[in-house]
C-alpha cells in the first residue's frame, strides 16, 4: 500500500473512531456536542505520557480513553439531565471552556500546543480498534442493552415505565462515547505529531457531527460510511482543489434534501444484506428472474 | 473609566442582541438552528464593506443594501434548503446539516475573495469624530452603531407585538397546526421569518465591521458562539429575551476583561451558559422548552 493510500485511510480510521463517539450516545437519543473536548483531553494525556513519561503507546491510549471517560462520567451525572438542544449547548460550552483551559495552562503548552510528538499510530491498530467497535455493535444490536437503548431512543417514558434506568443507560452510553473519543485522540496525537488547542475546538465537533448525520445514525454503519466519504470525497476531488470545500458544502445540503436520514438507514442495509445473501448464496441467479 | 466600559459593553451587547434575535426567531418560530447565520453576518460586513471602500455611498445606504440583500439571502436559503425538510418532521438534525454546508460554501467563498485576511474599512468612514463626556472617549461611529441597533430592535418589538403579521408570527411560534386553522398562510411567515432573520444577521455583522473597522472571513464562527449563548440566556425563542440577553453578555464580557484576567476572556460566557442550563435552563425570559412540542 502506498504511503499516501495509507496516511489517508489512517485519517479516515480516526475519523470513524471520532463518528462513533457521537454515535454511542446519539444511540440513547443524547445530542453530545463535547466529543471533541473528550478527543482532546484523550490526545493530551497520552502525549503527556509517551512524551514526557515514556510509557508505551498503547497503555498511554488506553489511560487516556479512561481520563476522557473519567471526565464524561462526573461532568454527565450533572448535564444528562437535560435534554436536547440543552444538552447540546450545555456539552459545546463545556467542550470550549475545556479548551480555553487548556490554552491558558503553561504545562500543557498553552496555545501553541505540544511539538514533536513520535509517530506511534499505525493503520493496523486503527483498523483492530474499529473492528472492535463493529464486533461490540453487532452483538449489542439484539441483545438485551442494545434493545434497552433502543428503546430509550424511541420513547423514553415508555421504556422506563418498562423498568429501565434510563439515567444509568445514558451515562454508560455517555462515558463509552468519550473513551472512545479520547482513545481517538490519542490516535490523532501520534499521527499528527503535534497537538493544539485549536485543533480540538468547535469546528472538530461540526465535524464530527456531519460525518454521522451524513452516514445516518440510525445503523452502526452508517458513522462509518459517513467518516469514510466525508474524509475522502475531498481527496477524491483534487482536480476541484480551489473549489473542494465548496464542493463538500454542496455536497452536504444536496444529500440532505434528498436523504434527511442520512445515506445509510435500515432499509440499505437490508437490501445490501440480500444481494449478499444472492450472490454468495445462490449464484448466478442475479439477472436470470 | 467605569462608565466607559460600561458603554463599550452596552454598545457590544446591543450587537450581541442582534444576533441572538436572529437565532432565537429562527428557534422560536421554525424550530431551525441554522449555523450559517454567522457566516451570513460576515457577508454582510463584506459587503458593507465593498460598498463603503469601492462606490463612496454613504453608511445609510450601505446598510440599507446590506440588508434587502442578506434578507433575501436567507429567503433563498429557506426555499433551496430547508423547505424540503420541513414535512419530515423526525430528522430535525438535518437542517442543523445543511446550515453547516451553507457555512462551508459562504465562509469559502469570502476567504477566496478576501484571499484569508481580514480586510479594513476606509479610515475616514470609521474612525468618525471623536468626542469626550466626562473622561470618557466615544467616537460618531459608536453612536450611530448603538443607534442603529437600538432602533432596529425598537422597530422589531412594534412588528412583532402591534402589526398583524408579527401576531401571526407569534401565532406560528405556538403552533404550526392551529395558525394554519386561523387562517395564517404559514408559508408566508415562514419566508417572513427567515428573511428578518438573515436581515439581522446580516445588519450586525455591518455593526460589528463598522465598530471594530476590519472584518476577517472568519468573523461568522466567532458570532455563532455568542447567538447561542444570547439565545440561552434569554429563553429560546424570546425576543424580549434576547435584547436583554445580549446587553447583558456584552457588560459581562466587557467588565469582566477589565477587572478580571484577561486570559479567560470566553471562559466567563461559557461559565455562565453552564450556570443557567443547570439552574434555569428556560433561559431568563424562556417559557416554552424548543423541543418535543406540540405539532
Amino acid at each position: 500500500m502506498s504511503p499516501y493510500l495509507n496516511s489517508i485511510l489512517t485519517l479516515a480510521g480516526i475519523n470513524i473512531l471520532l463518528a462513533y463517539s457521537f454515535y454511542l450516545p446519539r444511540g440513547v437519543g443524547l445530542l453530545a456536542l463535547g466529543q471533541a473536548a473528550f478527543m482532546g483531553i484523550g490526545a493530551y494525556t497520552c502525549t503527556i505520557l509517551t512524551v514526557r513519561y515514556g510509557i508505551g503507546f498503547i497503555p498511554s491510549l488506553i489511560a487516556g480513553g479512561i481520563i476522557a471517560t473519567v471526565v464524561g462520567i462526573v461532568t454527565g451525572l450533572a448535564a444528562l439531565r437535560l435534554k436536547g438542544l440543552y444538552l447540546a449547548i450545555l456539552t459545546m460550552a463545556f467542550g470550549e471552556i475545556v479548551r480555553v483551559i487548556v490554552a491558558n495552562t503553561e504545562w500543557l503548552g498553552g496555545v501553541e500546543g505540544i511539538f514533536a510528538i513520535p509517530p506511534h499510530t499505525n493503520l493496523a491498530a486503527i483498523v483492530v480498534a474499529i473492528g472492535i467497535l463493529m464486533i461490540f455493535f453487532q452483538r449489542t444490536q439484539n441483545s438485551r442493552p442494545g434493545r434497552t437503548q433502543i428503546a430509550i431512543r424511541d420513547n423514553e417514558d415508555v421504556a422506563e415505565a418498562f423498568g429501565v434506568n434510563i439515567f444509568r443507560e445514558k451515562v454508560i452510553a455517555y462515558g463509552m462515547g468519550s473513551f472512545i473519543a479520547g482513545v481517538a485522540g490519542g490516535f490523532y496525537a501520534h499521527y499528527i505529531l503535534y497537538i493544539e488547542p485549536g485543533a480540538f475546538s468547535f469546528e472538530r465537533m461540526v465535524e464530527i457531527l456531519m460525518f454521522c448525520v451524513f452516514g445516518g445514525v440510525g445503523v452502526y454503519w452508517g458513522p462509518f460510511f459517513g467518516a469514510l466519504t466525508l474524509t475522502l470525497i475531498p481527496e477524491i476531488f483534487r482536480f476541484l482543489s480551489d473549489w473542494r470545500i465548496v464542493f463538500y458544502g454542496a455536497v452536504l445540503i444536496i444529500t440532505m434534501v434528498l436523504r434527511p436520514q442520512g445515506v445509510i438507514d435500515r432499509e440499505v442495509i437490508q437490501k445490501v444484506q440480500g444481494f449478499l445473501f444472492k450472490v454468495f448464496l445462490h449464484k448466478g441467479r442475479i439477472g436470470r428472474r | 473609566m467605569i462608565i466607559q466600559q460600561i458603554i463599550n459593553g452596552i454598545i457590544l451587547g446591543s450587537i450581541y442582541s442582534l444576533v441572538g434575535i436572529s437565532f432565537t426567531l429562527l428557534i422560536g418560530v421554525l424550530h431551525l438552528l441554522n449555523f450559517a447565520l454567522g457566516e451570513v453576518m460576515m457577508i454582510g460586513a463584506l459587503m458593507a464593506w465593498v460598498i463603503l471602500t469601492f462606490t463612496g455611498l454613504n453608511i445609510a445606504l450601505a446598510v440599507l443594501i446590506v440588508i434587502m440583500a442578506t434578507a433575501l439571502l436567507g429567503v433563498l436559503m429557506d426555499v433551496t434548503a430547508f423547505k424540503p425538510l420541513r414535512r419530515k418532521k423526525e430528522y430535525y438534525l438535518a437542517p442543523m446539516i445543511s446550515s453547516i454546508g451553507f457555512s462551508l460554501i459562504f465562509q469559502e467563498m469570502a476567504n477566496k475573495y478576501t484571499g484569508g485576511v481580514p480586510v479594513s474599512f476606509p479610515e475616514n468612514i470609521v474612525q468618525g469624530r471623536i468626542f469626550n463626556i466626562g473622561n470618557s472617549v466615544f467616537s460618531s461611529i459608536n453612536v450611530t452603531v448603538l443607534g442603529i441597533a437600538l432602533a432596529m430592535m425598537m422597530l422589531l418589538h412594534y412588528f412583532l407585538q402591534k402589526t398583524k403579521t408579527g401576531i401571526a408570527i407569534r401565532a406560528t411560534s405556538e403552533s404550526f397546526r392551529r395558525s394554519r386553522l386561523l387562517g395564517i398562510n404559514i408559508n408566508h411567515i415562514i419566508l417572513i421569518v427567515s428573511g428578518i432573520a438573515s436581515m439581522l444577521a446580516g445588519l450586525s455583522g455591518v455593526l460589528v465591521g463598522l465598530t471594530y473597522g476590519a472584518i476577517s472571513p472568519f468573523l461568522g464562527t466567532i458570532f455563532v458562539t455568542k447567538g447561542f449563548v444570547v439565545m440561552l440566556l434569554g429563553g429560546f425563542g424570546s425576543v424580549h429575551g434576547a435584547m436583554l440577553a445580549g446587553i447583558l453578555l456584552g457588560l459581562i464580557e466587557i467588565l469582566s476583561t477589565s477587572f478580571l484576567s484577561t486570559t479567560y476572556k470566553d471562559l466567563w460566557t461559557f461559565v455562565l451558559v453552564i450556570i443557567i442550563l443547570l439552574f434555569r435552563p428556560l433561559g431568563l425570559f424562556g417559557t416554552l422548552p424548543p423541543v418535543h412540542r406540540e405539532d
